[in-house]
């Protein structure tokens, strides 16, 4: 590789502007600049946080092209462990007295939050990605995650029920509270969603990954390269689960409470949003919709408490006209110039094109043909 | 003489329509074994059982002395099965090289670990610019696959499937649609792949099929009707009522 | 879910009472809770059906399938206090409510479903739960964020005694003759009908269908609608029955995705026998265990996947 071709490709590495867009944030988010007002540490958060939550389903959706519609439970799941390990709990299961005092070890409370993801996580696989795919997918998972919304919605002696647990502690390091200042729970959120990410920008160009991109394209095929596609399917599936259980982590701990909101279909559908919203087969796009899904809510939220028939909106139009979101458009606009991006936008064909599935007969098809001839 | 493939009363029906009617064949390894029949006498089903796509209905299938009647398609795969389909199939909004490097790759599924940079299993990328030297695809690798050209395409297909070395080719259609140019270099390239492994062929170009087959079986209507050199083939009264005549 | 809506006590489980301990039931509590099982199932079967007719015909899910189920009941609401000086007032807003949707159905389908025909299902789905965010806000800001209530009029008896059980008339009498006749006029027109034949044949065979001169959007918008019309009529006989509340769609349209998978998707029996299946075991775990209500319809359907992949009616292969 040429020295110029390597600068540009380091120009271009989706990580130095993952850095850049997290460096950035805590400045614009949330700003105001006619009225002189910066950007809201707290605003910048939650996109960082929600950016982690959106990659990690979005390795299933963008890369894979299995649409999960309860990916939330993951990210519940991982804040209601760190609460509950947090501030510890005190309940009877069926004659057995369950109890563990508060503790305040953060690496020990992420360690159970993956625990507790993955292992439902890869439960649920085995249950439902050899049976289903495409929308049956879907609504598999939208129904499994009301199991856990319903669970910390119901089980008041654990979970709090309803209004869930306040004042939980955030963590400390070598026993001073640092973390206590927003801006300094920013830098540390924001250290570890980077290194998080960078993990997932290695799955996704690993060669595990570029065979995730061929199961996408066409199942069959790789089928008959001998690739065992189920399995492919089932630990992408428990890997995705991963990065939402240490965003609910980062989550229970900015927040200092939980409630079971976290659980809910909204949020699954949010994070669908996001990725659709920045482009889901991008790397940066997921996090780029984070930080623009929040920046709307902020500024739509200040209009109209109705803000939620505004996203839907958004949503609608995404979904009409450009399903590639924003990274696809900028994509567009470098190859075809504005005019013909924005005259893509309008072209049904070219949106056909860039469907996030092929669309080949079922299996049975080629048979059924050679019948009818 | 040692078999790749043998059937026993291999069936297949479709809600009340026989595709493959209790075939038993042995299919002797090496050369290029070719299958023609009239549309509808069940070739494309055939290999779609022999592949693993569809289950038989009713049967046996061996590959080798084994019995792979109830392995996967993956599973068959692995053990050196490798197909093209009717149909293009390949990854169309990937590279050609992704695509060739994908089927290079799977020989390493379950083997090596998988997190792994590529450069660490083994020397995938001279595999791949090799395979694609080989099928002569070697300046497009950076394109995407569904830009290319039909014959291109087809010919890509024939990459994925020799890409994995495998010792049984099935090439069902492999010269559809093709113009008489790229028919040439597709034979050429059959060919040139051909010795040390065993060639099952559907295709409808009988002269292409009389040039390069070894055998010949005739099927109709879900069986076989015969058996033979091309020459023995083409000498059948049976085969010429059933087909060859309505062709020549 | 908002925090000031996510009143659970209004929807379709408001009749269990608190509690977490594990009790035995007696015979006659264990008979009201199976009949309120079966009440409970018949407004699932009518939106479950409703669901997978379009499904089924279509291969289009709608996630704003319970926004129709709650816009029913708020024109129930409506129009009942609107009617209420014509004779039958309130029949004529559960039919006009219905007919409504219906139409409504109708008009989401050929403006905002047809583009996305020729593209992967799931971009419907997404449509669709954007849609569905916004009916919530429109109902909110229409109706508020309170319940509504819509009472039956006074010649319906409040009850009735039905093989010496005394149970609510229209609840659990009328509303299940009413869903019977409602279930056989639809199998009756997708089965005995031109129109019922003609869409079977086109969703199998889109081209042929096409080339016999039948206007085939005009099949998908027709049908869009009567599956929208049965949500509309399943949320306008709930009115009266329940406390109406904008988190109704989204509580029965997830409900909903669990009985057609129960069910089996696209299946007629599937969406009855589905329905009937969760609306009973819901009330039974009423009886059993209070707080694991809402979970009973997932874990049956859990159990129902690791034993029949595809749904107790379903095919193998469809819509994936």
């Amino acid at each position: 590789m040429s020295r110029q071709s390597r600068a540009a490709a380091l120009f271009t590495h989706p990580l130095l502007w993952t850095a850049l867009l997290i460096a950035v944030l805590p400045f614009v988010a949330g700003a105001n600049p006619f009225a002189g007002q910066g950007g809201f540490v707290d605003i910048a958060t939650t996109m960082i946080i929600f950016g982690l939550f959106a990659s990690g389903f979005n390795l299933l959706f963008g890369h894979v092209g299995e649409l999960s519609f309860g990916h939330a439970m993951f990210f519940t799941l991982g804040a209601y462990v760190t609460a509950l390990y947090t501030k510890g709990f005190n309940v009877q299961v069926l004659g057995l007295t369950l109890q563990h005092g508060a503790a305040g070890n953060m690496v020990i409370a992420l360690v159970l939050s993956l625990i507790f993801a993955l292992l439902w996580a890869w439960l649920l696989a085995r249950i439902i990605v050899p049976r289903s795919s495409g929308i049956y997918f879907s609504m598999i998972t939208l129904a499994f995650a009301q199991v856990i919304f319903f669970i910390t919605y119901r089980w008041n002696e654990l979970t709090g029920g309803e209004d869930g647990m306040q004042s939980i502690a955030r963590p400390q390091i070598f026993g001073i509270e640092w973390m206590n200042s927003s801006a300094h729970f920013y830098w540390f959120a924001a250290a570890v969603v980077f290194v998080t990410l960078c993990v997932l920008y290695w799955i996704i160009n690993s060669p595990f990954g570029s065979v995730l991109h061929a199961i996408r394209e066409n199942k069959q095929r790789a089928r008959f390269l001998g690739y065992d596609v189920d399995k492919f399917r089932v630990n992408a599936f428990v890997l995705s689960a991963a990065f939402p259980a240490v965003a609910g982590w980062l989550w229970t701990y900015f927040q200092q409470a939980i409630n079971p909101d976290a659980g809910s279909i909204e949020y699954s559908g949010n994070v669908v949003m996001m990725s659709l919203l920045g482009g889901s087969q991008t790397f940066l796009g997921p996090i780029l919709g984070a930080a623009l899904y929040h920046e709307l809510q902020n500024g739509v939220s200040q209009a109209t408490k109705y803000w939620e028939a505004w996203i839907g909106v958004v949503f609608v139009v995404f979904v009409l006209i450009g399903p590639r979101g924003i990274m696809g458009l900028i994509d567009d606009v470098r190859h075809y110039g504005i005019a013909n991006a924005v005259r893509r936008l309008f072209s049904r064909r070219a949106r056909v094109q860039t469907d996030l599935v092929e669309e080949l007969p079922p299996l049975d098809e080629p048979v059924a043909s050679e019948v009818s001839r | 003489m040692a078999y790749i493939f043998k059937t026993e009363k291999l069936t297949r029906r479709f809600s009340g329509f026989t595709a493959v009617n209790a075939v038993s064949l042995e299919i002797p390894e090496g050369g290029v074994r070719t299958i023609i029949g009239p549309n509808g006498a069940g070739k494309t089903t055939f290999f779609n059982l022999l592949s693993g796509l569809l289950p038989p209905s009713e049967g046996r299938i061996w590959f080798r002395e084994r019995e792979i009647t109830a392995l996967l398609a993956y599973q068959r795969a692995r053990l050196g099965i490798a197909r093209s389909f009717q149909i293009t199939n390949i990854f169309g909004r990937l590279t050609v090289y992704e695509n060739v490097r994908l089927a290079v790759q799977a020989v390493h599924d379950g083997r090596a670990n998988f997190f792994l940079p590529e450069r660490r299993l083994g020397n995938l990328a001279d595999k791949t610019d090799r395979v694609l030297r080989d099928v002569g695809l070697y300046e497009a690798r950076e394109a995407r696959a569904e830009n290319l050209s039909h014959g291109d395409q087809r010919r890509l297909e024939i990459g994925l499937v020799i890409a994995s070395d495998p010792p049984v080719l099935l090439l069902d259609e492999p010269l559809a649609g093709m113009s008489p140019a790229e028919t040439h270099e597709t034979v050429d390239l059959i060919q040139r792949i051909a010795p040390g492994r065993t060639i099952l062929l559907v295709e409808h170009d009988i002269d292409v099929v009389m040039a390069i087959s070894t055998t010949i079986t005739v099927f109709q209507t879900g069986q076989v009707l015969a058996t033979g050199t091309p020459q023995e083939i083409r000498a059948n009264e049976a085969v010429q009522r059933a087909y060859l005549g309505e062709l020549a | 879910m908002e925090a000031t809506t996510r009143e659970a006590n209004g929807g379709p489980f408001r009749t269990y009472s608190e509690g977490a301990a594990i009790h035995l039931p007696g015979i006659d509590a264990l008979t009201d809770q199976l009949v309120n099982g079966i009440t409970l199932g018949m407004l699932y079967i009518l939106v479950a059906l409703g669901l997978n007719i379009i499904l089924g015909l279509m291969g289009v899910i709608n996630f704003s399938h319970g926004s129709f189920f709650m816009l029913g009941a708020y024109l129930t609401y409506q129009l009942n206090g609107a009617f209420k000086n014509i004779p039958g007032g309130f029949w004529w807003a559960i039919l006009a409510a219905a007919v409504i949707v219906g139409l409504l159905g109708m008009a989401f389908e050929s403006l905002l479903i047809r583009p996305l025909y020729k593209r992967i299902p799931e971009y419907t789905l997404l449509l669709t739960f954007g849609t569905a965010l916004i009916f919530a806000q429109l109902v909110r800001k229409w109706w508020g964020d309170d319940a509504v209530r819509v009472d039956t009029p006074s010649y319906i008896p409040q009850s009735a005694n039905v093989f010496g059980l005394q149970l609510p008339f229209y609840k659990d009498i009328l509303l299940v003759i009413v869903t019977i006749v409602i279930l056989t006029l639809v199998w009756l027109l997708l089965n005995k009908t031109n129109i019922g034949v003609i869409i079977k044949a086109g969703t199998r065979d889109a081209e042929m269908v096409k080339i016999l001169g039948i206007n085939m959007p005009l099949m998908f918008t027709l049908v869009f609608g009567i599956g929208s019309l049965m949500a509309g009529l399943a949320g306008a006989l709930a009115a009266p029955v329940y406390a109406i509340q904008p988190n109704w769609a989204s509580q029965w349209i997830v409900l909903t995705f669990a009985i057609v998978i129960v069910g089996g998707i696209g299946s007629f029996w599937g969406a009855i026998v589905g329905g009937l299946v969760i609306g009973i075991a819901q009330s039974l775990m009423a009886l059993l265990f209070p707080p694991a209500v809402e979970v009973t319809a997932f874990l049956v359907m859990g159990i129902i996947l690791l034993v029949r992949p595809r749904g107790l009616f379903g095919v193998e292969g469809l819509f994936e």
